[in-house]
């Protein structure tokens, strides 16, 4: 059987991707989001602070930079913007200021981005009723308006997913940081951060690089991927060690999340430096694959370099997923060359599908369901009280 | 088996705990009273970074610098500080940020390049070594060096992470002490607790080593272990997971108590992963974490429980490792890493693996490699 | 006669103690009713203070302006703390023992003023002593 023979909710999630963003471009404009929070509200704000549970923290990892502009370099037109964190939702719930206190002073100039497709698990309530406490304002990312998050919040981003059968999550990872990357050429644009055109630009250079990973592209990297997997199920791989840095590290990630919830693969992640202190030193080399993002504009990319070199002495499976040219890695690394967007901060959006592919052929091998759906012993617990009902605690 | 013929680094280091504390306290000390007031006083911000076992040490003193500094801290993975971190947040005012920066041997070139882009943009610095001499000592405006006899056993990393936590909390002291957060009182009453509390834990360790020897034969041919731990809770969490690899090459993971109900719960072979939860009764996520545990008694994961709450919180088919309370709740760090330092510990001796797999040529080869490039931003 | 008697206090921050009732009780139990009355404390960041018993508000006030006479600064060449370094000048400016006459078993000043353990870096435990010399009755 050929690559395209194989199919699951989640593959055709990675395959309509390109697609799928296009229709949620065409609803999130710059009106849609002033529609949600109006100018005033956007121009208050001091300090975002971004959380949400599993993929929707790396989504706040993977778009910290845009709206912070980390980049003032005239290679993106952006220019400083808000201070931001990203922050595990249990950390911002219980954690944040908890020891150092709230300061009266700036409180209200906080505002939270929930996000959480369902609106529904306690901890993203619990994250937006607590900024609510405080001063702040809280502003959900859901696909669920009537839902108990949106209830919860000061304010609404209604997001619009297309209907997909249970799967691991490709479409609610991607629809999430296009929105976030949105919302920030919004905010900055209100704030005067950026003028008409520069927001405007920034919005075209996404979508152009959305359109990069064209059919051609993604029928590439399918086959890839789908050969990859083949090779490392056939070479026996149980363990997969996923390395990136800044928002890299999101992709990292996330790409590890899919692997547990589409088979239940065993996974670690760590950045490229610390990976060189800790995950080199990882037993039976052979049957350990690892993926390194690694792009050319990154500011860590001459230390993923040298880990990868790193890498390629002591496993036979390393996997470099990158926009730059394969003669600057080792001849025994494989290497799965994508798009290369306008500014480096836009990879996240697009730059994990190679490793949805892989995640989505391997689940078709190993026959588990997503999440373990119905399989003893996962399923006796469900959501619902690991996640749903969790006791609430306002801090 | 005879626990005794297994002795192995981690657990002579866990026993000298107590001794190597005070001279790590007695060296750091009188170091640490000496930083300048008007420094102390100019910092807005706090970063503190290194890589490893030092990045963990800066997550572990994250609560004690919040409660007794109230100044926002940030413990940030080294790479992240100097390469990804914008420059906005470096040396937009006298001696702001104060990044404290720890390295063993202070040769790493990424602390090094921590160091320089401190320099190049006007932030203090704080260099925690036990080489003032080192390249690191010689980059940062302050050097405190930790004072451990040269030549002891110090790998796999036990003794120096704690004397990173020990100089850590004494630095939170001084700033708390500075600004008025904190009363002389209560700053000679934690200075004086911190030793107290490693002496009181230390009493246990004996029958800790007994516990996990037994632990170390039921989980030698587990497929992984997995970690769970929240805020400086976390770096307990990871630590274990890094003494895994670095003993024995294990496979791990790790993840804070909300994330782990949303990924790492779906890892295959459950009755084949050891889960281990870091879970303390006065932190605010307890009750969380303890449905996170009813969670793994689900998957009939064997689970350690590490804990100041009783056993009888926990289900009992788990090992509690209990430890004694401390004074100021910021001080557990210190000690709790150490049940799970001596079960990998005892594993790689009873697999006969070798620390850092000194047993495959491959691996040793690269060891000064490890360092590499380093590019001030 | 020389009778002296030393007694302890857990002091706050900035905070003044009374403490006439303690050297009245001294006073009492040394027998004594003509002398002198030293009422001294061995720390450098304290002092004892004789202070006007008419109003609250005065104590609050000398609080503020010792603080603003001496305040906690960061450039004193004594590095402990800043409250430590003003704690010590404090002490030495506004002194750290008083002098009082006894007569007839009274303290000459007692109508109008109470004494009162001044903290300049607390909380702390501390000591003071009150040492009553003259004649018994």
């Amino acid at each position: 059987m050929k690559h395209s023979d194989y199919t699951s909710s989640m593959l055709e999630q990675v395959r309509n991707s390109v697609k799928d963003i296009e229709t949620i471009a065409e609803k999130e404009t710059f009106e849609f989001f002033e529609n949600c929070v109006p100018y005033d509200i956007v121009k208050k704000i001091g300090n975002v602070l971004i959380t949400g549970c599993g993929d929707s923290y790396c989504a706040a990892v993977a778009t910290k930079p845009v709206f912070e502009n980390a980049d003032t370099s005239t290679k993106t037109g952006m220019v400083p913007g808000t201070p931001t964190s990203a922050f595990r939702n249990i950390e911002f719930s219980r954690y944040f200021n908890t020891y150092g206190g709230w300061n009266p002073l700036t409180n209200e100039r906080n505002a939270l981005l929930v996000i959480s497709i369902s609106g529904s698990p306690a901890r993203v309530n619990e994250a937006a009723l607590r900024i609510k406490k405080h001063g702040g304002t809280a502003i959900a990312f859901t696909a669920n308006p009537e839902g108990k998050l949106a209830g919860n919040c000061d304010c609404v981003i209604p997001m619009v997913l297309p209907d997909y059968d249970l799967a691991p999550n490709v479409t609610s990872y991607y629809s999430s940081v296009f929105s976030l990357m949105m919302f920030g050429f919004y905010m900055s644009k209100a704030k005067a951060q950026l003028s008409e055109k520069q927001a405007q630009a920034c919005r075209e250079g996404l979508l152009e690089y959305v359109k990069s990973y064209d059919e051609e592209t993604m029928e590439r990297l399918s086959v890839q991927c789908f050969e990859l997997a083949k090779k490392w199920e056939e070479d026996g791989v149980d363990n997969m060690d996923f390395i990136g840095d800044g928002p890299d590290y999101a992709t990292a990630f996330f790409g590890s999340a899919k692997m547990v919830e589409s088979f239940g693969g065993l996974t670690t992640n760590d950045d490229s430096e610390d990976w060189c202190h800790i995950n080199y030193f990882i037993k039976d080399s052979d049957h350990v694959g690892t993926f390194v993002v690694a792009n050319e504009d990154s500011p860590a990319f001459s230390r993923e370099v040298e880990t990868i070199k790193l890498a390629s002495m002591i496993r036979k499976h390393v996997v470099v997923i990158t926009d730059c040219d394969k003669d600057i890695f080792p001849e025994n690394v494989e290497i799965i060359k994508v798009p290369k967007p306008r500014s480096v901060w836009m990879h996240p959006l697009m730059e994990h599908i190679p490793l949805d592919f892989v995640a989505g052929y391997i689940g078709c091998w190993r026959g588990r369901m997503p999440f373990r759906s119905g399989e003893e012993p996962y399923c006796q617990d469900g959501n619902a009280s690991r996640f749903r009902n969790s006791e609430i605690e306002i801090l | 088996m005879d626990r005794k013929s297994y002795d192995n680094s981690l657990l002579r280091q866990a026993m000298s705990m107590e001794r190597y504390a005070k001279i790590v306290y007695d060296a750091v000390l009188p170091q640490v009273e000496k930083l300048p007031m008007k420094e102390v006083w100019d910092a807005q911000k706090i970063f503190i970074s290194g890589c490893g076992d030092s990045w963990l040490a800066g997550i572990a003193a994250k609560a004690a610098f919040e409660s007794v500094t109230k100044i926002e801290t940030n413990p940030m993975r080294a790479i992240e500080f100097s390469r990804i971190l914008s420059n906005k947040n470096l040396g937009y005012s006298p001696n702001t940020p104060l990044v404290i920066l720890i390295s063993f041997s202070g040769s790493g070139s990424r602390v090094v390049e921590c160091a320089r882009r401190c320099n190049k943009y006007g932030a203090n610095t704080i260099a925690i070594t036990n080489n003032p001499d080192s390249l690191l000592g010689k980059e940062c405006r302050y050097c405190i060096c930790t004072g451990l006899p040269k030549g002891d056993e110090y790998q796999p990393g036990l003794i120096t992470y704690n004397a990173s936590m020990i100089t850590l909390f004494l630095i939170a002291l001084r700033i708390g002490r500075v600004r008025n957060k904190i009363s002389y009182l209560e700053c000679e009453d934690m200075q004086k607790e911190l030793l107290e509390h490693i002496s009181r834990c230390q009493k246990e360790y004996e029958g800790f080593a007994e516990r996990a020897f037994a632990i170390a034969q039921r989980w030698k041919d587990l497929k992984a272990e997995d970690f769970i731990g929240d805020y400086s809770d976390y770096a307990t969490a990871y630590f274990g997971s890094a003494k895994v690899i670095e003993c024995f090459g294990g496979y791990t993971t790790y993840d804070d108590s909300e994330d782990w109900c949303h990924i790492n719960y779906f890892l295959s072979d459950p009755e084949r992963i050891g889960r281990v939860v870091v879970a303390n009764e006065d932190t605010p996520s307890y009750k969380r974490l303890k449905e996170t545990i009813a969670a793994v008694k689900i998957l009939q994961s064997p689970c350690v429980i590490i804990s100041d709450a009783k056993k009888e919180e926990f289900p009992d088919t788990m090992e509690v490792f209990s430890f004694p309370k401390a004074k100021y709740f910021w001080m557990q760090p210190l000690v709790q890493h150490i049940p799970f330092d001596m079960i990998a510990g005892y594993i790689a001796e009873i697999k006969g693996i070798p620390n850092f797999r000194k047993d495959d040529e491959r691996y040793a080869a690269m060891g000064d490699q490890r360092s590499g490039e380093i590019v001030v931003l | 006669m020389v009778f002296t008697k030393e007694y302890e206090l857990v002091t706050g921050r900035d905070l003044l103690t009374k403490i006439t009732s303690k050297v009245d009780e001294a006073i009492k139990e040394s027998g004594i009713k003509d002398g002198i009355v030293v009422v001294e404390t061995r720390y450098s960041t304290a002092g004892i203070l004789k202070i006007s018993r008419h109003g609250e508000e005065i104590l609050d006030d000398i609080v503020r302006e010792m603080r603003r006479i001496v305040p906690a600064r960061i450039n004193y060449y004594h590095q402990d703390s800043p409250e430590n370094a003003a704690g010590h000048i404090k002490s030495a400016l506004y002194g750290s023992s008083v002098s009082l006459i006894l007569k007839d078993g009274r303290l000459y000043c007692e109508d109008s003023q109470d004494l009162y353990f001044a903290e300049y870096d607390g909380p702390r435990n501390r000591t003071y002593a009150v040492c009553v010399m003259g004649e018994k009755a």
